[in-house]
C-alpha cells in the first residue's frame, strides 16, 4: 500500500492500554506511572529498531515520514553549512523531500535534482559523478510511492560512504515490506512512516547513525527529548502503536510477502493482458505492493470513476487535489497523455482476492466501454499513428 | 468440548483442545464487523493452524499453543470493538458475485 493502510486491529489493542490505564508521562522520573509508559515507548523503540538492524538510540520519534525528511534534508546542510554547500537528491521523490530541497535552495544552497532512466531507476554513474568537494548529503528513496520502482540502495550506500558524504534515505514505502539493513547498506539517516504499516498516522521516526555520529540542526527546539534532535512529549499510545506495527510486520513479514505477490502477479497478469496496456517502471526492482499501469487511450481520472468504490489512486494521494499529471511519471520520459491514464494499485496485509477479481473485472469492462466511446481508438484500430498527426490548433 | 482454558498449559495441548481453539478463532475471526479484517483473520488463522499442525517437539507446540491464546484474547477483544463501530459495507463484500476466495469452513 502506498496511500495509506488501516489501523490494524492488534495495533489498537496495545493502543487502547494507553488511552485507558497507562497515561503517565514517560519522560518524568521520579514516579512509576512515568516509568510504566518509559518502559513501554523503549520497547516499541527496540521493534523499530530491530526492522533495519539499528540500535535502539538512534531511532528518533517524530509526527511522520514528512517531518522526518524535513529534518534530514534541512537539519544536516544547515549542520555542516560552513563547510559544504551542496545536496543530491533525485527528480522522482516525494514532494517532502523536493519542497525541503527547494526551501534550502532559497537559504543559498545548492541542489542536484538527477533524472532518473526510463525505468525510474537512478543511474549510478551519473550520481557518483554529481558528488562534489561541497556535497554532504545525498538523497534516494528506497521504493517510489508512485510506481513501487526499488532503487540500487546497497550501491548508492557504497558510494555515498567512499565519497565521504551522508546517506539519507526516505523508506515510508520500504520499512518493513522489503529487507533493509542500515548497516549492510551504509544507510545514514532513514525517514519511516507508522501509518504504511498498519500502525497510526501522526506518527513515524528517523533514523539517524550514532558511529561515526551524523550531527543535525534540529527543526524543533526545546525540552532536548529524543537526544536534542526532536524536542517536545512523547505519545506514547502512537510509539506503541507504531512499535507494536513495526513488530508485526517483521512477524507476519512472510506471510505478508506472498500474499501480496500473489495478488500483485494475478492483477499485473490479467490488467497486462489488456491491448495497449504499460506497467510503468522497472518490473524487476519492483515493490509488489505497489502496482502503477498506463492504459493508453484512456483518461485515468473516468477509469477511476468505475472504481470510485474501491481506494485507488492516479497520481498519488498527497497531489490529488489537483488533476495534474504524475511528476514521477513525467520524469519517466512519458507524455502528458500517458500520464494522465495512469492508474496506481496499492496491495496490501489486507486486501483480498475477491477485491482483486472486483478491480481486473471493473477495469476490462470500463477500459472497453471508454475505448469504444473514442474517436482517438478508433483511428488506432484502422492503424493510424496518432503521433503523425498534427492536430489543428485550439 | 471442555470449558476453553485461557490460561497457559505447561503439558502438551491435545489434538481436541487445539482443534477447539481453531474453532474459537474461525469464529471469533468472523464476527469482526470489517470486511478486510475478518478475511485477513480467517485466512490468517487458517494458515497458522496449518503450520500448528506441522509441529512435531513437545515444547513448540505448548509455545505455539500458549501464543494462540494470546493471540486470542487480542482477537476477541478486537471482534467485540468491531462490532460496536460499524461504516459502510466494502463494494465487494456487497456484490455476492466476488465471493470466490473466502473461507467457507467451519
Amino acid at each position: 500500500m502506498q496511500a495509506t493502510t488501516p489501523t490494524d486491529p492488534r495495533v489498537l489493542d496495545v493502543m487502547l492500554n494507553f488511552f485507558t490505564g497507562l497515561y503517565g508521562n514517560p519522560h518524568s522520573r521520579t514516579h512509576a506511572y512515568g516509568w510504566e509508559t518509559d518502559i513501554e515507548v523503549e520497547k516499541a523503540r527496540k521493534h523499530i529498531a530491530d526492522v533495519i538492524n539499528a540500535d535502539p538510540k538512534e531511532i528518533i520519534f517524530t509526527s511522520g515520514a514528512t517531518e522526518s525528511n524535513n529534518m534530514c534534508i534541512k537539519g544536516v546542510p544547515r549542520f555542516y553549512k560552513s563547510t559544504k554547500k551542496h545536496i543530491i537528491t533525485a527528480q522522482t521523490e516525494h514532494k517532502c523531500i523536493l519542497n525541503s530541497a527547494r526551501h534550502l535552495q532559497d537559504e543559498g544552497f545548492e541542489v542536484t535534482y538527477l533524472p532518473v532512466k526510463p525505468d525510474g531507476l537512478v543511474d549510478l554513474e551519473l550520481l557518483e559523478k554529481s558528488i562534489r568537494k561541497d556535497t554532504c548529503l545525498v538523497s534516494i528513496m528506497s521504493v517510489n510511492n508512485e510506481i513501487g520502482v526499488v532503487q540500487p540502495i546497497e550501491e548508492i550506500g557504497r558510494i555515498c560512504k567512499k565519497h565521504k558524504v551522508y546517506f539519507h534515505s526516505d523508506c515510508a514505502q520500504a520499512y518493513g515490506k522489503i529487507p533493509l539493513d542500515v548497516n549492510k547498506m551504509n544507510i545514514d539517516l532513514m525517514s519511516i512512516s507508522s501509518h504504511k504499516i498498519y500502525g497510526p498516522k501522526g506518527m513515524g521516526a528517523v533514523y539517524v547513525r550514532r558511529r561515526p555520529r551524523v550531527r543535525l540542526d534540529p527543526i524543533i527546539t526545546g525540552g532536548g527529548q529524543e537526544r536534542g534532535l526532536r524536542s517536545g512529549t512523547l505519545a506514547p499510545p502512537l510509539i506503541a502503536g507504531f512499535g507494536e506495527a513495526a513488530r508485526l510486520m517483521m512477524e507476519e513479514y512472510d506471510y505478508d510477502s506472498s500474499h501480496i505477490s500473489k495478488l500483485s502477479n494475478k492483477l499485473k497478469n490479467a490488467l497486462l493482458s489488456i491491448e495497449h496496456t504499460t506497467l510503468n517502471g522497472s518490473p524487476e526492482h519492483h515493490y509488489p505492493g505497489c502496482v502503477n499501469i498506463s492504459f493508453a487511450y484512456i483518461e485515468g481520472e473516468s477509469l477511476l470513476m468505475a472504481l470510485k468504490d474501491i481506494a485507488l489512486s492516479s497520481g498519488s494521494a498527497c497531489t490529488s487535489a489537483s488533476l495534474e499529471p504524475s511528476y514521477v511519471l513525467h520524469a519517466l520520459g512519458k507524455d502528458d497523455a500517458l500520464a494522465h491514464s495512469s492508474i496506481r494499485f496499492g496491495l496490501g496485509r489486507f486486501t483480498t482476492e475477491d477485491e482483486v477479481d472486483y478491480v481486473i473485472d471493473a477495469i476490462t469492462h470500463r477500459v472497453d466501454f471508454l475505448r469504444e466511446l473514442s474517436p482517438l481508438w478508433e483511428m488506432v484500430k484502422e492503424g493510424i499513428d496518432l503521433d503523425t498527426i498534427e492536430w489543428s490548433g485550439h | 468440548m471442555s470449558l476453553f482454558n485461557p490460561l497457559p498449559v505447561t503439558r502438551r495441548p491435545t489434538k481436541q483442545e487445539i482443534q477447539h481453539l481453531y474453532h474459537l478463532f474461525l469464529k471469533t475471526s468472523k464476527a469482526f464487523s470489517n470486511y478486510n479484517f475478518r478475511e485477513y483473520f480467517l485466512r490468517k488463522a487458517k494458515h497458522d493452524f496449518e503450520q500448528r499442525n506441522k509441529l512435531t517437539e513437545d515444547k513448540d507446540i505448548i509455545n505455539s499453543y500458549n501464543q494462540a491464546l494470546k493471540d486470542y484474547a487480542v482477537l476477541k477483544r478486537q471482534s467485540a470493538i468491531s462490532q460496536m463501530y460499524k461504516f459502510d459495507q466494502n463494494v465487494v463484500e456487497a456484490n455476492p458475485l466476488f465471493h470466490h476466495h473466502q473461507i467457507k469452513d467451519d
